[in-house]
């Protein structure tokens, strides 16, 4: 418990420094917000301005006092976290290529391999329910999914 | 007229001989969330091409949300620019964005105009216990004290009705930089406020407030069209004849890919004529409360580029 | 105003064509409502040409349109409470105490009291609108921007129901909210902000995109480190009903959550998803005594979903007396209506009595349909929890990218989704909570948008956000909100002093 919490501060105090990185990025973004002029008194400025400063004083805020957290994932857990997110930019990057029914098929096979799914059956149930879902989007509901170069 | 005659034989033989050139899929892309003008200008093409069975097979309807019609515009223009079968709703609203270069990279002379499907026009609407009368009267009340009239309308600054607003503003002599002017969100919350009485006077369209102004919820004081508009309206004078000499048709129309050939091109021409034609399509038109508008292929294509300028001139004047 | 127009209404909605139409809408809803991959408007946007182009009269359009919408409002608690992952917009709240009941095992028991809810809230708001809904008109004209703003500045004062032992991380993940409503053409001025010249980005972060990535991307993220470190169990299912004690004990917060729900719901510009998280605030404002809410109280899942339910009624309100729709799926409706050449507007009671009465009919009807047709649906449901993880979360994950995609027809809100998604997963390992960033999100908007231009109108005064007595009541309701709940717990404790 001892050792979580203090794994926990040390993940908060690393999300607190990134908040004011954000705080500090979010207050320049929006001093290059441009416009000719605004029928409001306060301008397209004003609420971005308010967040930034608010988004730092509680930053600030939760560095001091960054409370509980869990723990970081293990290095299975984390190759595990790396791998599906991989995973997922690759197909749905191809998918506008390859078509929805063989990408998406990819990804939900790789998912059900990763959580245990033997390989055959990970492939079975990965085509299976991509075909399922193409089926019902673009055949039941015509929406228009991405073809690949075999029409699907 | 003799133009016109030539023309429709043109049509006639061009039809005869493209008719088979109709697409295989047809479809209506509309740029933003289904219920809003861009799914209504595709919905009139789609449920009237089904009525009078001139096409084949239906024409589906899709959805691409984003600025205003700029995502569609973008994915045209990018990914599907041969699609022959491929039909994007456009307004009049699209020709301000792209004088604003708000379409990205992307100008008016990126995709091929096909045709406008009908249009609806500007009006100035007051609440129905206004003391306020006429447009004539208000632009003079205007003049004299603005901060007391605050003006709603359905668009941000740069917007068609904020641009309505202002050229009331400048015949009144006020700067249109110093209207207070609130942009709601669409034409119903601008009538609502303006029964409310939140604000003082509605820049809007005439289809979104027809209906109220007969139930006596709010009084239109002018239609910004040449001529006066058909049924309830026939009562309400056009801004020209209250002496303010603007003009404001909202157009709906399509456009298609740049890369669509002629053959195409003209298939999709000669089907809009040959559909403005028939009743089927006047009914659904009426119903969209949409008003008739002939401006369809090269016609049309000059028309967009001429709004397009003008719109440039308009935003430079208005200080934008 | 005379109910003629109603028993003539039940006079169309039990005609069998009609009732087979609302059966089949109420049936279609619930599923499109859980499933995340699409909501009510595209359900309707998909079968309204059907319906025209079988020549449906426009009463049995309309009544089909109308079920399909309040039935996905049932529908999307379902995946909220099973699977930790909202169904739709309006059933994000539904997740925070629904889906600690199903990882309790109390899965039934959750889904039931969320259907008997969602009756509630549904039926209260009929009968509401079938004897109010004019009154309620003339509400919904009383809202300016400045009535507007002092609504969110009160959604807000709800929200310090949700301030817990940490109050930081609250405040930050609500800031986390507000700061993606500023993404996108600004509103009043027309300028664009944090877009980076991409055209995706215009329209801002939508609200579908934000609420899959942040809780079911999490969610995927969240398991797949628990499976590898082998410490994910599945989840036990038992199928006990709740008693009706729970169900009686429920009522008042149904009550005053379908109250909340239903004026949210008749003001254009605010729908489901303020109306469940203000309902869901203020309940555990008024209620959580001894810290049960988050943690699976029953009065968390009734609160939202009662709310939910009398939102979708209510916006049926503007769009029947003031001819202006509600929401984005009553827009839709209306657009209907054109097609039939009937033209919404102030008249449509007086012109066509029998297609309102009809759908306020059908309403009733069709609550009554729902909820027989839901509850023995429940055991049906809570078995796709059986499945192996192997099967069910690729699922999750090829639903959540279809919703994204589906809707904006582009491989860039899907990475914006997994963006917001691995933000998600960091912020929960953190201990945030996600709905402060909902409910920032949900607000910030409606809040600048409107105070801009209250102070547009007034010309810069202050005033105006005190002026009429709307503002005033709803400044007096936020104050209460936070200040009473605070006394009567200094209360209890002064007397519980002596007594000790």
């Amino acid at each position: 418990m001892n050792h979580h919490a203090v794994a926990g501060q040390t993940g908060g105090r690393i999300m607190a420094v990134a908040l004011i990185v954000a705080a500090i990025a979010l207050a320049i973004a929006t001093s290059q917000i441009s416009y000719a002029f605004s029928s409001d008194p306060l301008g397209p400025r004003f609420f971005p301005y308010a967040l930034a400063l608010a988004l730092g004083l509680c930053a600030i805020w939760y560095l001091v006092s960054p409370g509980a957290a869990d723990a970081p994932p293990d290095r299975i857990g984390v190759l595990n976290l790396v791998g599906a997110a991989v995973l997922s930019v690759v197909t749905v990057g191809l998918m506008p290529y390859l078509g929805f029914l063989i990408s998406m098929g990819v990804l939900a096979s790789g998912l059900a391999w990763l959580f245990n799914g033997t390989p055959p059956l990970a492939l079975l149930s990965g085509f299976g329910q991509s075909a399922l879902w193409w089926f019902v989007f673009e055949k039941l509901l015509g929406s228009n999914l991405p073809r690949g170069p075999l029409g699907f | 007229m003799k133009l016109k005659f030539v023309g429709g034989v043109a049509a006639f033989v061009i039809l005869g001989s493209t008719a088979f050139a109709q697409p295989e899929k047809t479809e209506c892309l509309a740029g933003a969330k289904p219920g809003g003008g861009f799914d209504a200008t595709c919905r009139l093409l789609s449920n009237s091409l089904q009525a009078t069975k001139i096409t084949a097979s239906p024409m589906a309807v899709t959805y691409m949300e984003g600025g205003v019609g700029a995502v569609a515009y973008n994915h045209v223009v990018g990914t599907r620019p041969a699609d022959p079968g491929l039909v994007v709703a456009a307004s009049s609203g699209s020709a301000l964005l792209l004088a604003q270069k708000k379409f990205g990279s992307y100008d008016e002379t990126a995709v091929r105009w096909v045709g406008a499907l009908g249009a609806d026009y500007g009006v100035i609407a007051v609440a129905a216990d206004s003391p306020v009368k006429t447009l004539k009267e208000l632009i003079v009340e205007y003049g004299k004290n603005p901060a007391g009239f605050a003006i709603g309308g359905g668009g941000a600054v740069g917007s068609q009705d904020w641009m309505k607003a202002a050229l009331i503003a400048k015949a009144g002599g006020a700067d249109p930089k110093k209207m207070r002017y609130a942009a709601l969100e669409g034409g119903g919350a601008v009538t609502t406020a303006l029964q409310g009485g939140h604000i003082k006077i509605a820049a809007g369209d005439a289809s979104e407030m027809v209906k109220l102004a007969e139930a006596g919820k709010l009084r239109i004081l002018a239609v910004m069209s040449e001529k006066r508009l058909p049924g309830y309206l026939a009562n309400v004078p056009t801004a020209k004849e209250e002496g303010l000499d603007i003009v404001w048709p909202i157009w709906r129309g399509v456009y298609v890919g740049p890369k669509v050939s002629d053959a195409d091109y003209n298939w999709w021409v000669e089907t809009l004529r040959k559909l403005q034609a028939t009743s089927e399509f006047k009914k659904e038109q009426e119903a969209r409360g949409l008003y008739p508008y002939e401006s369809l292929g090269a016609d049309y294509d000059k028309q967009v580029r001429e709004d397009v300028k003008r719109f440039k001139t308009l935003a430079t004047e208005a200080g934008l | 105003m005379s109910l003629d127009y109603l028993w003539h209404g039940f006079g169309v909605a039990l005609l069998p064509q009609n009732l087979m139409y609302g059966l089949i809408g109420c049936f279609l809803g619930t599923m499109i409502g859980c499933l995340p991959a699409i909501g009510p408007i595209n359900g309707i946007a998909l079968l309204l040409p059907i319906a025209y182009t079988a020549g449906l009269p426009p009463e049995s359009t309309l009544i089909l349109l109308a079920s399909v919408y309040y039935g996905a409002e049932y529908g999307g608690r379902i995946s909220s409470i099973l699977l930790n992952v909202p169904g739709d917009a309006g059933a994000v709240m539904t997740t925070i105490d629904g889906n600690p009941m199903a990882r309790a095992g109390k899965a039934t028991e959750a889904l039931v009291i969320s259907g008997v809810s969602s009756f509630y809230g549904g039926m209260i708001a009929v009968v509401l609108i079938t004897f109010l809904a004019p009154v309620f008109g003339l509400i919904a004209i009383k809202f300016g921007p400045a009535e507007y703003f002092v609504l969110m500045v009160f959604a807000f004062a709800t929200l310090s129901s949700m301030v817990g032992h940490e109050p930081v991380k609250t405040l930050l993940g609500c800031i986390f909210g507000l700061t993606l409503t500023t993404i996108g053409i600004d509103a009043t001025s027309g300028a664009y902000r944090f877009t980076f010249g991409s055209p995706e980005l215009h329209d801002g972060i939508e609200f579908i995109v934000l609420v899959i990535g942040l809780f079911s991307i999490s969610e995927v993220l969240l398991l797949l480190e628990q499976h590898a470190a082998g410490v994910l169990r599945p989840l036990k299912v038992t199928g006990s009903y709740p008693t009706w004690a729970m169900l009686r004990s429920i009522w008042w917060t149904a009550v005053r959550s379908t109250g909340i729900g239903f004026v949210v719901g008749v003001l254009p510009g605010t729908g489901a998803s303020v109306a469940s998280a203000v309902a869901y605030t203020t309940e555990k404002r008024i209620n959580d005594r001894t810290g049960t809410f988050g943690k699976g109280d029953i009065r968390g899942v009734a609160a939202p979903e009662a709310a939910n339910n009398a939102a979708a009624t209510g916006a049926f309100v503007p769009m029947l007396t003031l001819g202006v729709p509600g929401s984005g799926t009553t827009a839709v409706m209306l657009g209907a209506l054109m097609l039939y050449n009937i033209q919404p507007g102030p008249q449509l009671f007086t012109e066509q009595p029998a297609l309102v009465g009809g759908l306020v009919a059908s309403m009733y009807v069709g609550n009554i349909l729902l909820l027989v047709m839901n509850l023995p649906l429940v055991r049906v449901f809570v078995s796709a929890l059986l499945l192996p993880n192997w099967i069910l979360i690729p699922g999750i994950m090829l639903l959540s990218i279809l919703g994204v995609y589906t809707a904006y027809s582009s491989v860039m809100s899907v990475f914006i989704m997994f963006g917001i998604g691995a933000v998600g997963y960091l912020l929960r390992k953190l201990g945030f909570d996600m709905a402060p960033i909902v409910l920032g999100f949900v607000l910030g908007k409606v809040m600048e948008t409107n105070l801009r231009n209250a102070l547009a109108i007034s010309g810069g005064e202050i005033g105006i956000l005190f002026e009429s007595p709307l503002t005033k009541l709803l400044w007096a309701m936020a104050i209460a909100i936070v200040l009473v709940p605070w006394f009567i717990s200094r209360r209890r404790a002064k007397q519980a002093q002596p007594a000790a």
